[in-house]
């Protein structure tokens, strides 16, 4: 089974984190994503640059074409900051997992199954599903051969 | 008689947390018994002890360091009944005076020792790869039986003989110099395939397209499915 592993903090919790040496919370990361690794769940993980950059956009689909804006600011109580996808046997696996995600007060871990070929099968016949079999198994391959 | 909720939950987590810690709790009691059958068995004794009484005390805080503790005590009253008590004692008395809850401390070298015992040259193939899958990978058999298309007796025969075959040929717990398998036969030091720590070069002969390449422990087939369906039978680098 998939996981991802969402990470959301409050603008106090990330107000907090700005005072935390940064060094010691990379050092505190890097043992857990270590620890996922060794244990063969990690699949992906990725930190978010913070909001106040410029590099980041908000993309409305309320009209057509979409409205790009700066952002997000100040509509999102709980900001996704960063997230693993981990792979593992079961719901109580993950809970484990993410029981041992070195966070602190203010932050939250939403964990949400991710869909898999499975979940589709009601459309297995569909082209893009095929394809997507395809592309996925093609990775796969190229993960088992380069380790 | 049904298992109530809790149990069923209590029981789930003790699988979850045998998947990610079993090999070390392992590890580190082969490191206090120098018997690798021995410790597994302890381990599974320890988890039977836990299904029974987690579900009235609660989960311990650190859950794998219960489970050694338990483990060890059970290995000291195996002893005493078998009146070798002097020397593994002293060992014990040790190993449970540093055991307290927060102060356990898994040595990952006790994991790469189990990985090295599991693919002892005096093991069959069949029998490296169920005795790797089961202690280190954590694997049930049931789990394995499936992997490999037997039955569940046929594992379990094959993991039991494996032990007996450790013990009657008297396996120390410490690896052998990794350099003494490179020099010569072909059954000198086999590469655990299933297990290898990534990062580490296979011994000197081994050609890159050989070596099936793990990316991850040998997790189970629902965790690992793109390792298995590339890789469904592992060869040894040195067939």
């Amino acid at each position: 089974m998939k996981y991802m592993l969402i990470m959301r903090s409050t603008e106090e919790a990330i107000a907090a984190s700005k005072d935390m040496p940064f060094e010691e919370m990379i050092n505190k990361m890097g043992a857990y994503n270590e620890s996922l690794i060794k244990a063969g769940v990690m699949l992906a993980g990725e930190g978010l640059a913070d909001v106040s950059e410029d590099a980041n956009f908000v993309v409305d689909f309320s009209e057509e074409p979409p409205v790009i804006s700066d952002g997000p600011y100040g509509e999102t109580h709980e900001l996704f900051n960063g997230f693993w996808i981990i792979q593992v046997s079961s719901k109580e696996e993950a809970i484990e997992w993410a029981s041992r995600c070195p966070l602190g007060p203010g932050v939250k871990l939403e964990v949400r199954r991710v869909t898999e070929a499975a979940d589709f099968a009601d459309f297995a016949d569909n082209e893009y599903i095929k394809k997507e079999e395809g592309w996925r198994a093609e990775e796969e391959q190229l993960r088992a051969r380069n380790g | 008689m049904p298992e109530s909720s809790a149990a069923e939950g209590i029981r789930r987590r003790l699988d979850a947390l045998w998947r990610i810690e079993g090999a070390r709790i392992v590890a580190s009691l082969a490191r206090a018994t120098r018997d690798v059958g021995l410790a597994e068995d302890l381990a599974q004794e320890a988890v039977a002890d836990a299904l029974a009484q987690w579900p009235e005390s609660g989960v311990p805080a650190n859950p794998g360091a219960w489970l050694t503790a338990v483990a060890k005590r059970k290995a000291i009253d195996a002893w005493r009944r078998a009146e070798r008590l002097d020397e593994h004692y002293r060992e014990l008395g040790r190993g449970l005076a540093e055991a307290t809850e927060t102060a356990w401390q898994p040595v990952d070298d006790d994991v790469l020792r189990l990985v090295f015992i599991a693919c002892h040259p005096v093991l069959s193939r069949e029998a490296q790869l169920a005795l790797t899958l089961r202690i280190v990978g954590g694997l049930t058999t049931e789990d394995i039986a499936r992997l490999f298309l037997v039955s569940v007796p046929t594992v379990q025969q094959r993991i039991v003989r494996a032990k007996r075959t450790l013990a009657a040929a008297r396996v120390p717990f410490e690896p052998r110099n990794r350099t003494n398998g490179a020099s010569g036969s072909k059954r000198s030091w086999p590469w655990c395939t299933c297990c290898s720590p990534r990062g580490t070069p296979p011994p000197p002969g081994t050609s890159g397209s050989d070596r099936t390449s793990p990316t991850r422990r040998c997790g189970s087939a629902e965790s690992s499915p793109g390792w298995f369906r590339a890789n469904p039978r592992p060869t040894p680098w040195w067939h």
